[in-house]
């Protein structure tokens, strides 16, 4: 038994969500204690197997057995190399900390027990990307983690954004879906294998060509819709509708990473083909700077954090795309420190200025949040690269990448200046200045199972680039460290704080109004317009297809043949139902009379 | 104790109860109990078959009257067994899901214990006369139910349905004579276990093989409801009476299915390969054309019903891809259909009780109000979407790694299918159970569904999903031998 006791860091939190759903409803403290201490019981297995079987061992473990059928075999098992484990320690540690702010963020809601059980099997599910063994069973946790979003973000089900931004989540995710299990039985056709312990050594029989370029590309599609790139991007900026602890977890800090996870761990099969790197390299490299422009003319606190998250991810898909995995995990682990700050700090604010998320109706919160503005300014630098924070070390690294690169190199390295102008405008809009709104002017700072997460997160944020992440995944820094590329890009990130600076210092509404920045390119109006549209358009033509020539046409056709006959057959005169069964019994005589006129031995 | 004993008492009790309906005992408790106990034989039958693989044939022949040349043999093996459980679960949830207080409760019960009874002796009859008529056994009440106790345009649905179904059931009988006369008069049988045997040893000419696979497509395929002989479905099931609506799409509906399973994949093989294109492109309007539909549906029960339509495509992929993976994800699929949308229909059902309707704009709010069956209604979702840990994702993955390197096409469709499938589920359900509570839900007289006994049916039907999708192994461990011989020639 003990060989299978690692499951425990997966199955407590399962356990959790499901004593929680069975019992513990009505009893809200119980069940957030439950689902509490099975995610510190997550963590602690998470850490103890983050610190045993040596550097760069992999651990194994006995696999549970699911389908073993005519081939195919797909058992739960658990891969525990350096990678998963990191990543474990990452995603339970996190959710830990979001556990305890959310205890004193919902203090007052009656549904917290329900938040709870979704929030545990957020958990679990996350846990089950991470320590997949195999593709199929990834999947099968990829679409759980789907519906836990689902889930969260609509947690507050009679607000009717939240229902639709939960649907959209849902289904633009199912888009990406589609792509990837697509990809996974190119995988399993091509190689024959859906292990990914199998993986790597049976890449030798690739046949090349255009087959593996659309595997990779059908997998990538998996990552574009869970990690939110584009063109199925839109569905993150809308899941801000869920709360924010919910936002932090899993719309920062560890779901929408999974897909550049999920990436990481096929990279035997995407570095097949050059296409796919190439357009993995180039989408993130777009999706560096575009969302970072929408983000400078959003006004809503999360949204504007929601942009820079499609940002960051971005940053981790261009490294990957570019081959370097080391660097693309060092980013995804920082990133999680200090986005997750950044929201829990934002919703600190909301929080404490009672639901308003509009930053032109705070304003002079800095000196009634004094810690919370701290902890946004420390979470701003990590964000933007200021070493010596966090940021500055995972980023310079993907920079690093992009040497021989120019145009990507631009293109993200203009990106970090814009990075730094909407977050110091954020700064300066909210917490800046004197308050714009009632609810501004009586903000304050909430109890300390809000504060203590962030202040770990804050000191994570300071210190966390000098965790020792690559040399425990085994990858070697990039050699090029003092290349051009470290001034370029930090050179620019500072320059975006001059002209946020004197924009924003003393303004009191927005002096700029870029529509087309307003409007995020007009992406969702397009596939409103253009995709929803002829769906349902198509819908409508075969509901009404259905409606007047099947039934109504034909079948009504018919059906007066028919009763003309059933008022032939009433000669019992007992009704409709007489007249269905004596044709049934007519039928079944008949089949006596063949039989038996043919002579059936 | 002979256990051979053991398959007849899966077809007495039943019948036992509707001799004590018929015979003035309480209605409905009768129909839960005689459908419990029935559990009993089906559990020690399963555990059986799962221990030892064996197939069970008995008892002895009983000849009929000496003359007719039928023979009443009653067999299980693991093909039929996932199909028995199915039919044994699905008719416990719905005898508990049905009401006291309905006209004529009497007849009532006694309909919904015939469909359920047909079904078992259609799945159990080795004799194809009698794996026909148990099929009728069951239609018949069915139509009963719908023009009887049906809502809304039943008249109009109940005859749609049987239009179709006695269509279907023509051809298919016209089929299966075919299939008999086909074989030299001394070899002429009428069980199905020889019929294979003789058939695969001794295989048809191949024109011969198409027209029999043909008019066993058009038979087994209009009571699946493929398209284009599909239109009776939807309409049926939104009218039918809740029990009703959870038997013929949970349980009857996979008769089709077993019987192409059982007798046309193994018996006119080539001409079932021959006619493969043609059902590719038919299972294909099944899932885009009917996918496209469910997407205008605004009723929920008319959108059970499309969608439903629309997962037979999928099974029908199974069907064609030529692989013990493929058959084997369609068997699972079948059974995890059937236990999805009998939740499905049983939501709806009570929401109807509730709300005294469907229609989806003029519901919301009911998380808030009724968050247990908003629960149920998320599993029954989610199971019919596909989500993993419940049967039907198990079906559809094996499905489409059996049918990938047959039909790549047709699985790409069959994966747009569950997009589909989700925007279509998931419109419904913002509908329903988002937003503020709408006046038809507040005035509910009732609001959730409380205590062990109005929620045990649909606690039942969920644990089965969720067993059946993690321990897959019970449906396919058994099929596994079958679907081999099967595929083998």
């Amino acid at each position: 038994m003990i060989a299978y006791s690692p499951y425990l860091i997966l199955l407590l939190p399962l356990f959790a969500a499901v004593v929680i759903r069975l019992f513990l409803h009505p009893f809200p403290r119980f069940a957030i204690s439950v689902s509490t201490l099975a995610c510190l019981g997550s963590f602690i297995g998470s850490l103890l197997l983050l610190f045993s079987g040596g550097l760069g061992g992999t651990i194994a473990i006995p696999a549970i057995p699911w389908i073993e059928f005519a081939g195919l075999k797909a058992d739960f098992g658990l891969l525990m190399d350096p990678l998963a484990r990191l990543m474990a320690t990452l995603v339970s540690g996190i959710a830990l900390l979001v556990h305890i702010y959310s205890i004193g963020y919902l203090k007052e809601d009656p549904h917290r027990s329900r938040f709870f059980a979704e929030l545990s099997l957020f958990v679990f599910s996350m846990m089950g990307i991470v320590l997949a063994d195999n593709l199929v069973t990834m999947f099968l946790f990829w679409e759980l983690v789907g519906l836990s979003s689902y889930l969260l973000i609509g947690f507050w089900f009679d607000r009717p954004a939240a229902g639709a931004a939960a649907n959209k989540a849902f289904l633009v995710n199912r888009i990406g879906d589609f792509g990837f299990i697509l990809g996974i039985l190119g995988v399993w056709s091509l190689f024959g294998t859906i292990s990914l312990v199998d993986l790597p050594s049976s890449l030798a029989a690739s046949p090349g060509g255009w087959a593996v370029t659309a595997v990779g590309l059908g997998l990538f599609c998996g990552c574009l819709g869970k990690s939110a790139q584009f063109p199925l991007h839109v569905w993150l900026p809308d899941s801000m509708e869920g709360p924010t602890p919910v936002s932090s977890l899993l719309h920062a800090a560890t779901m929408v990473v999974a897909g550049v996870y999920m990436l990481i761990r096929v990279l035997p099969i995407l570095e097949l083909s050059t296409v796919t790197m190439t357009t993995i390299a180039w989408v993130g490299g777009a999706m560096t700077l575009l969302p970072a422009l929408i983000a400078c003319q959003q006004n809503d606190i999360k949204r504007i954090l929601a942009y820079s998250t499609l940002s960051e991810i971005a940053y981790m898909v261009m490294a990957v795309g570019l081959g370097v995995t080391g660097p693309a995990m060092y980013h995804l682990t920082m990133h999680a420190f200090f986005k997750c700050l950044l929201f829990l700090a934002a919703g600190s604010v909301i929080h404490g200025c009672h639901e308003v998320q509009d930053i032109w109706k705070m304003g002079g919160l800095g000196k009634r949040m004094p810690f919370t503005a701290i902890v946004t300014g420390i979470g701003t630098l990590a964000l933007c690269g200021i070493p010596p924070l966090s940021g500055f070390w995972s980023k310079d690294e993907i920079f690093a990448a992009t040497a021989h690169h120019p145009a990507l190199a631009l293109v993200s390295m203009v990106a970090g200046f814009f990075t730094s102008f909407f977050m110091l405008r954020l700064i300066l809009v909210a917490f800046g200045g004197s308050p714009r709104s009632e609810a501004a002017r009586h903000a304050h700072e909430g109890s300390a199972s809000l504060i203590f997460p962030m202040l770990i997160l804050a000191i994570l944020s300071v210190a966390g680039g000098f965790l020792p992440v690559n040399s425990f995944l085994g990858a070697s820094p990039e050699g090029t460290h003092a290349s051009w590329t470290l001034w370029v890009s930090l050179v620019l990130a500072l320059a975006g704080f001059v002209p946020a600076f004197f924009i924003y210092r003393a303004a009191t509404r927005d002096p700029l109004s870029i529509p087309i920045l307003q409007g995020k390119f007009y992406v969702d109006e397009f596939y409103n317009r253009v995709l929803v549209a002829n769906q349902d358009g198509l819908g409508k033509l075969a509901d009404a297809f259905e409606g007047w020539v099947v039934r109504g046409f034909l079948v009504r056709g018919s059906g007066v043949v028919a009763r003309a006959a059933g008022q032939g057959l009433r000669l019992v005169q007992c009704g409709q139902v007489q007249v269905y069964a004596t044709i049934f019994i007519l039928g079944a005589l008949s089949l006596l009379w063949w039989i038996l006129k043919s002579g059936v031995r | 104790m002979d256990i051979s004993y053991l398959l007849p008492t899966l077809l007495l009790l039943p019948l036992f109860g509707i001799g004590l309906i018929a015979f003035g005992s309480h209605p409905r408790k009768t129909a839960i109990i005689v459908s419990f106990l029935n559990l009993v034989p089906g559990l020690l039958l399963a555990g059986l078959v799962l221990r030892n693989g064996q197939v069970l044939f008995g008892p002895e022949p009983i000849p009929v009257r000496g003359v007719f040349p039928f023979k009443f043999i009653l067999g299980m093996d693991g093909l039929s067994l996932p199909l028995v459980g199915l039919t044994l679960g699905v008719t416990l949830a719905a005898m508990g899901v049905s009401r006291d207080g309905v006209k004529r409760e009497r007849e009532y019960f006694i309909c919904l214990l015939l469909v359920g009874l047909g079904a078992l002796g259609a799945f159990l009859s080795v004799d194809l006369f009698y794996f026909f008529s148990f099929h009728e056994v069951a239609l018949i009440p069915t139509f009963l139910l719908l023009g009887i106790w049906g809502q809304g345009d039943r008249s109009g649905a109940a005859w749609r349905m049987t239009l179709y179904l006695m269509f279907g059931s023509l051809v298919l009988l016209v089929g299966l004579i075919g299939l008999v006369l086909a074989l030299p008069e001394t070899a002429r049988t009428l069980d199905w276990r020889v019929l294979t045997e003789a058939l695969q040893t001794n295989p048809l000419a191949g024109d011969r093989q198409t027209i029999l696979a043909a008019l066993l497509l058009v038979g087994f395929g209009t009571l699946i409801s493929l398209v284009p002989f599909h239109s009776w479905a939807p309409g049926g099931y939104a009218s039918a009476p809740t029990p009703a609506a959870m038997l013929h799409a949970g349980i009857l509906k996979k008769f089709g299915l077993y019987g192409l399973l059982r007798i046309a994949l193994p018996m006119v093989p080539a001409g079932w390969q021959q006619i493969g294109g043609v059902v590719g492109l038919l299972l294909a309007a099944n899932i885009l054309y009917c996918g496209l539909a469910a997407l205008q549906q605004r009723d929920f029960r008319w959108l059970l019903g499309f969608s439903s339509v629309m997962h037979m495509g999928t099974i029908f992929l199974g069907l064609i891809s030529g692989t013990v993976l493929g058959l084997g994800g369609a068997l699972l699929l079948m059974v995890g259909h059937g236990f999805s949308v009998a939740l499905g229909f049983a939501v709806a059902g009570e929401i109807h009780h509730r709300t005294g309707t469907t229609w989806i704009p003029d519901l919301g709010g009911l998380a808030k109000k009724a968050p247990k069956l908003w629960f149920y209604l998320m599993i029954a979702t989610m199971a019919s979407i596909g989500l993993p840990s419940l049967a039907n994702f198990a079906g559809e993955i094996l499905i489409f790694f059996g049918a990938w390197a047959s039909h790549p096409y047709l699985v790409v469709i069959a994966a747009w299918g569950v997009v589909l499938s989700a925007v279509a589920m998931l419109r419904a359900v913002r509908g329903i159970a988002f937003g503020p509570v709408a006046n038809a839900v507040e005035n509910a007289p009732e609001g959730d569904i409380t205590g062990t006994r109005e929620v045990w049916p649909f606690a039942f039907l969920t644990t089965i999903l969720f067993v059946l999708g993690l321990v897959p192994v019970l449906v396919l461990g058994p099929a596994r031998p079958v679907l081999e011989r099967l595929l083998s020639r």
